[in-house]
Parts: C-alpha cells; sequence; structure tokens
C-alpha cells in the first residue's frame, strides 16, 4: 500500500506536536544517559532518555516505531530514524525531548533505520534505498540548514543498514546487508538467492569506496546489518542469517583497518543458542569486551576483542539493545519483555536497572549512550 | 480460512463485556496460581516421566532383550510427552544452567545431534560420569539425541549386537537418561524448594510479578509462534514440491503430531489459568486453541507424510492456519487483558 506522504507526515506532527513529557527538570550533568525508541502500554511508539538509576528524562511521542538514533556533537540534537521502511527522522532536543524538526527521505527512497554525523556535527549520512533499483545510497543532509539533503553517494551494495565513523573521522564504514527490500512487499526478501552482503568502507568528501569486504559465495545469505567501532579502527560486524535454518555460520566478527577480517568463535552450543541471528553489537567503555544479541536466541554473549576468545553467554528474555556501562566489561542490555539490565562478564546475573520507570515500556532494537553532557543547541 | 478462524474468535471477543486488567495483587495471585496449579505440576509430571525413563534404561542396560527395547521405547515416549507438556515454559528455573537446551535440541541445525551423538559413541572409558557428561555438547545432552540412538534406521537392534559398541551405545543412552532424570528433578526443587521459585513469587516485588506474567503471556504467543513457524510451515514447505519431512520435530519416533496436539492442550490449559472466564480474551483463544486442537485430532502421526499427501495436505494446511489465528489473536487480546506489554525483538528485529 503507497503511504499518502501528506497525511502521513500531518499525523507525525500531529503525533509529536508538544508530546515531549520531561519527567524531570534537565540540567547539564555528567550523569551518563542513555537513549532507546520504544514502546509504550498502549503500543504508542515514542523515544526515551533515561538514566543508570533507571528514571525517564523525558519520552517523546514519535508517530510509528522507531530505530536507531545518532547523536549530532557539538549540538543537542538526537535524531531517531523511523524503522525501515520508514521515511522520516525526527530532530529531538536531547535535553528536554521536545521535538525541532522532522526530516523526510525524498520521493522513491526510504531510510533504513541508521545513520550517523560527521565529526563536527554538520553533516548526517543516512542509510537509504532506492526503491527502483534496490540500490543502496548515503543520503547527505545538512545540520546547519535545517537539515536539507545536499546529496548523496551510493553505499556500494544492497540494503545498507549501520553506518559508523572510523576513528580518524573521515572514513565511514557501512553494513550493506544485501538483502533488496520494496515497501510495497513490506520487509520480504526478494534477492534471497542473489544476497550481496558486505562491508564498504567509504570516503565521503569523494563518495568514492576505500575498501570492499564481502564474505563469500558460502555466506551470501549472511547478512551484515550493525557495526560498533572502537577507537583503534577495528570494526565489530554483527550478522543475520537468512539462508537455511540448519546452517550455522558464524554471526558476529571484526574487521582491521586494513581490511583483514575475522569472525569470533564461540563453541557449537553457544553459536546455536544465537539462532543465526545478532540483533546489536557493542564495545565495552575500555573497548576490550565485544557484546552481541540475539532476541530470537534469548542471548547475549561476550567476546576478548584481542584475542578473539568467547567469554560466554548470558540469557535474557528478548534481549536486543546493547551499549556500553560506565564501568569496563558492564554492558547495559534492552528487552522487548523483560525491560532493562546491566551486565557484567564476569557475573552470570544480570542486574535489573531502575525498579518501576523502565519496566512499563518495550524496548526495540537499540540502545544508545548519549554523552553526559550535551551543549546548547547552536552553541 | 485463516480470515473465518479470526472472524469467529473475534466475534467471540466482542461479544463478550471488556473486563478491567486485573489490580497489582490480582496479579501476583495469578502468576502464583498459574506456577503453582499449572507449571509446577507439568514439571512434577516431567520429573516422574524422566526417571522412569532413567530406571527403563538401567533396567534394559543390564540385560538388552526385544522386550525390553520395546520397554525403554515406551518409556520414551512418555518422556517426550511430559515435555512437550512443558516444553513451551522458558520462564523460571528452567532457563538455568542451559537446562532448556540439554533438554531437547530441536530444530536441529549444522547436523548437531547427529555429530554429537557419533563422537559419544566413537569414544570410550569413564567421560559419561554425571559431571563429565554435562559438559559435553548440549545437544547430544537431551531427548532429540535419545531419539536418534532409539529410532532412527535400525537402531533398536544396535543394542543387541554384542560387542564393544552395543554396550557403549546402551551407556550413552543411559547417561542421557539420566541427565534428563537429574535436570527436571532439579527443575522441579528449584521451583518448590524452600527458598525455590514459588516461594520466591510470595515477596516478589510489582515489577517483578508484572516480569514473570509478560514472560507467561510470552511463552505462550511465542509456542503457537513455533508450531506455526517451526513444526508446521517449514516442514509444509511453499507448494507440495518443497516439503521437507525430516523438519519435522520427532519424526523418527513418529511422534511429530502427537507433540503438536499435547503443546496444544498444554497452551489451552495455560490460557484457562492466565485468563479464566469470564474473561473474553480467554474464551476466544480457548475457542481457537479449540478448533486447532479439533483440526490435529483428526490428522495422522506422521506430519511429513501427511505434507506430501495430496488428499491430507489440505488439513494440514488447515492446522497450520487455524495455529497462526490462535497465535494472532493471543496476541492480539491476551497482553491487554492481563496488562502486559509484549515486546517482540525477537520477531521482527532489523
Amino acid at each position: 500500500m503507497e503511504i499518502d506522504r501528506r497525511s502521513f507526515l500531518a499525523a507525525l506532527g500531529a503525533a509529536i506536536a508538544g508530546k515531549a513529557r520531561p519527567q524531570r527538570a534537565s540540567a547539564a550533568t555528567a550523569e551518563p544517559l542513555y537513549v532507546s525508541a520504544c514502546l509504550d502500554a498502549d503500543n504508542k511508539a515514542a523515544v526515551a532518555v533515561f538514566s543508570l538509576d533507571g528514571s525517564l528524562r523525558f519520552t517523546t511521542a514519535l508517530p510509528e516505531r522507531g530505530h536507531d538514533t545518532s547523536i549530532r556533537p557539538l549540538s543537542a540534537d538526537l535524531i531517531v530514524f523511523a524503522r525501515r521502511p520508514g521515511d522520516w527522522a525526527a530532530v529531538i532536543d536531547r535535553r528536554t525531548g521536545s521535538v525541532l524538526q522532522v526530516i523526510t527521505a525524498p520521493p522513491g527512497r526510504h531510510f533504513y533505520g541508521h545513520g550517523v554525523f560527521s565529526a563536527d556535527g554538520t553533516l548526517l549520512y543516512a542509510t537509504e534505498n532506492l526503491i527502483a533499483t534496490g540500490e543502496g545510497v548515503l543520503g547527505v543532509y545538512d545540520a546547519a540548514a535545517a537539515y536539507r539533503r545536499i546529496g548523496e553517494m551510493p553505499s556500494f551494495g544492497t540494503g545498507p543498514h549501520d553506518i559508523a565513523f572510523l576513528p580518524n573521522r573521515q572514513h565511514m564504514v557501512v553494513a550493506n546487508g544485501g538483502i533488496r527490500t520494496n515497501p510495497q512487499t513490506g520487509r520480504e526478501i526478494l534477492n534471497q538467492d542473489q544476497m550481496d552482503p558486505s562491508l564498504v568502507v567509504v570516503d565521503p568528501a569523494t563518495g568514492k569506496a576505500l575498501m570492499k569486504i564481502e564474505l563469500g559465495a558460502g555466506l551470501r545469505g549472511l547478512s551484515i546489518r550493525h557495526l560498533a567501532v572502537s577507537s583503534g579502527g577495528e570494526t565489530v560486524f554483527g550478522c543475520q542469517y537468512t539462508g537455511e535454518a540448519s546452517d550455522m555460520p558464524m554471526l558476529v566478527g571484526t574487521m582491521k583497518p586494513d581490511g583483514t577480517t575475522r569472525f569470533l568463535g564461540m563453541p557449537e552450543d553457544d553459536l546455536d543458542a544465537f539462532r543465526n541471528y545478532v540483533g546489536s553489537v557493542s564495545l565495552d567503555a575500555a573497548e576490550r569486551i565485544v557484546a552481541a544479541t540475539s532476541p530470537i536466541g534469548n542471548t547475549v554473549g561476550f567476546w576478548d576483542l584481542e584475542s578473539g576468545r568467547f567469554l560466554g553467554r548470558r540469557r535474557m528474555s528478548d534481549v536486543c539493545g546493547v551499549a556500553p556501562a560506565p564501568a569496563d566489561g558492564v554492558f547495559l542490555v534492552t528487552s522487548g519483555n523483560s525491560g532493562i539490565r546491566m551486565a557484567p562478564v564476569v557475573d552470570t546475573a544480570l542486574r535489573r536497572l531502575g525498579g518501576t520507570d523502565l519496566d512499563r515500556w518495550v524496548w526495540d532494537n537499540h540502545v544508545r549512550l548519549l554523552s553526559p553532557s550535551a551543549r546548547p543547541r547552536g552553541a | 480460512m485463516r480470515l473465518l478462524f479470526s472472524l469467529m474468535a473475534l466475534g467471540l471477543l466482542m461479544a463478550s463485556p471488556l473486563h478491567a486488567q486485573p489490580s497489582a495483587d490480582a496479579r501476583r495471585q495469578l502468576v502464583q496460581a498459574v506456577a503453582r496449579e499449572e507449571l509446577v505440576p507439568r514439571y512434577t509430571t516431567l520429573a516422574a516421566a524422566m526417571a522412569a525413563q532413567e530406571a527403563a534404561w538401567t533396567g534394559f542396560c543390564a540385560t538388552p532383550t526385544k522386550a525390553g527395547s520395546t520397554g525403554v521405547q515406551a518409556a520414551f515416549q512418555q518422556a517426550a510427552d511430559a515435555w512437550s507438556g512443558v516444553e513451551f515454559i522458558l520462564y523460571g528455573p528452567i532457563s538455568r544452567d542451559y537446562r532448556f537446551e540439554r533438554m531437547a535440541h530441536w530444530p536441529e541445525r549444522n547436523n548437531a545431534v547427529g555429530r554429537g551423538v557419533q563422537a559419544l559413541l566413537a569414544r570410550s572409558g569413564d567421560d559419561l560420569s554425571p559431571e563429565r557428561f554435562a559438559s559435553v555438547s548440549a545437544a547430544s545432552q537431551g531427548l532429540t539425541a535419545l531419539e536418534r540412538l532409539l529410532f532412527d534406521g535400525n537402531a533398536p537392534d544396535l543394542y543387541f549386537a554384542t560387542g564393544e559398541a552395543a554396550t557403549r551405545r546402551c551407556a550413552v543412552s543411559s547417561a542421557i537418561a539420566a541427565g534428563l532424570a537429574r535436570t527436571s528433578s532439579q527443575v522441579l526443587a528449584e521451583w518448590t524448594g524452600p527458598n525455590g521459585a514459588l516461594a520466591a513469587l510470595e515477596t516478589a516485588d510489582a515489577p517483578a510479578i508484572d516480569e514473570a506474567l509478560t514472560r507467561l503471556v510470552t511463552d505462550h504467543i511465542t509456542s503457537l509462534e513455533i508450531i506455526y513457524d517451526k513444526k508446521l510451515s517449514a516442514v509444509l514447505g511453499k507448494t507440495q514440491a518443497e516439503v521437507r519431512p525430516t523438519l519435522a520435530e520427532g519424526w523418527r519416533s513418529g511422534l511429530s503430531m502427537r507433540a503438536i496436539i499435547i503443546n496444544l492442550e498444554a497452551i489451552a490449559a495455560l490460557t484457562r489459568a492466565l485468563a479464566p472466564p469470564p474473561s473474553g480474551a480467554g474464551a476466544s483463544v480457548g475457542a481457537a486453541l479449540e478448533t486447532a486442537h479439533h483440526v490435529a485430532a483428526t490428522l495422522p502421526p506422521d506430519i511429513g507424510r501427511t505434507a506430501a499427501d495430496p488428499k491430507q495436505r489440505p488439513r494440514l494446511i488447515l492446522l497450520r492456519d487455524a495455529v497462526r489465528s490462535a497465535r494472532d489473536l493471543a496476541e492480539l487480546s491476551l497482553p491487554d487483558a492481563l496488562g502486559v506489554i509484549i515486546g517482540f525483538n525477537s520477531r521482527d528485529g532489523d
């Protein structure tokens, strides 16, 4: 069904106008805050910012489910992307929750749910689908000019999903999931036998690909979807397997700056627990531990980044979002049905975060650490 | 047909008066009642069936006879039935220490069970002690592995051959049966013991009670999704040419349809416990489950064969659609009736 753009955008405006609900006076603080898309008890979509004591700073209503968020450096802007195949992204003041603006994908394109800012916060790059051809595109939006779309470049693959800057802040790595979809057929995979997943390093200054890594014919069905980049330049990638259910490929890997890739191995029982699906990946605060979640397998697993050694897994119902906790070796994990917990690598028990506020929400796929302080917009 | 099922069930839903969601006290009582009256009895049955199976193997391996092999096969069926009656529950002690994974390993990926069983059979020595056996691949520790040993090809005869291989096969089977019995009794003890999960619900705070309720409703809906997707759709294939009989659960022991029937009965019982009369949600989900059960009860035991038979295949499709409408209805009505919100990153993740 074709979405009527005008009525949809009107609904978006109506849904978010004045709907921010600050839960307490916000103040510049060094306290770590996290942001995630979520659903409330009435199945209404929102984005929420919360602190580690379990209290909500604000929730802002969204017209439909959000996916990932992107934080604009040197500004208070927080972008929430619609879940694919949505065609909107909301710009939200991350101190108050008020909606500053709505960005829409141009006609014939939709967002994939992820985006990233340039180091100076002036440009936003979003993964998009050129619907007519199924080509992956990185849309470029000028944050300083009301997020006007000022250009685009190829993602050098089909179905780009997550995107991140490498530590030099000059080059970006894109996870091309390799899956072609069309909004008219929803999330159905249209190219199961011709999937072409890849990791591509792009120079946004020239729009050229510097490197393209493919996993090979045997892993054609292994869709590369989510990324976490260490300050040393190693890219962690998490995959979802769409091929035969009886196969069991490795699901988490890393790529060094020179393009050398490896999979992070694990014993077969542990791999089985992931059920061929990784929903999110993250590095801990010290960037020594990799975490990957599987909501299908109700599992979060850990690896030592340097040695690649598997450090074990924990069970948590419907776990998907994962982000570094302030302490080394600890992750914050979110779930669609069991709230938010702290997951220390050294302990099998996951500690419930907060008690009341956070339990009332269904947490969507991704959670992100907001930097502890945010300068005012335009400062 | 799916539409028809849904409309019938929705009609029931709308004909019933809307009920207020249960209060905090009522939610605690509800969770406790479900645990006490629905879950614990099922784990009691499971522990008893597994203990009986362990005993059957001990006797059989002392003197392997044809009659004895019928006995262990019957004990396996009882054990598999008991597991089918509680396999949909992930909430509680079954989720600790990878017990759930060690009870059964289906669907099997990468031939993990086959390889695990072969590796066990090929080894020798004292590697089957409870401590050491608990650390072998989970795929080789459960009912799925035991089924392969006991029913695959000419498997029963392999126990009667003279020599090391037959002795080893019996020892491995016994170790699996003993492990299953041990795990099942641990789960039961951790539910009912002085500091067990049942006792913990007495003093649990409101978020913990809410989480329990949410998890139980999630398990309910997920179980129907698994029957629909893994137990039926995967075997049926999109067309008759794409039937995959060996993807059926329990195809070696011929228990595939029986397992689904027991699953549906257990889910119906959980529905009654979670949303007892006069709950409209409970009544409509119950009616949808009854429809599915009615269809399932008329079908032959082997799902793969039924899927490939042009005469029977439509009935199996009917069952699949009936299960799906029960799931849709459960998802639509149970969370709301119980005042919980269900997230499904697992289903529609990205």
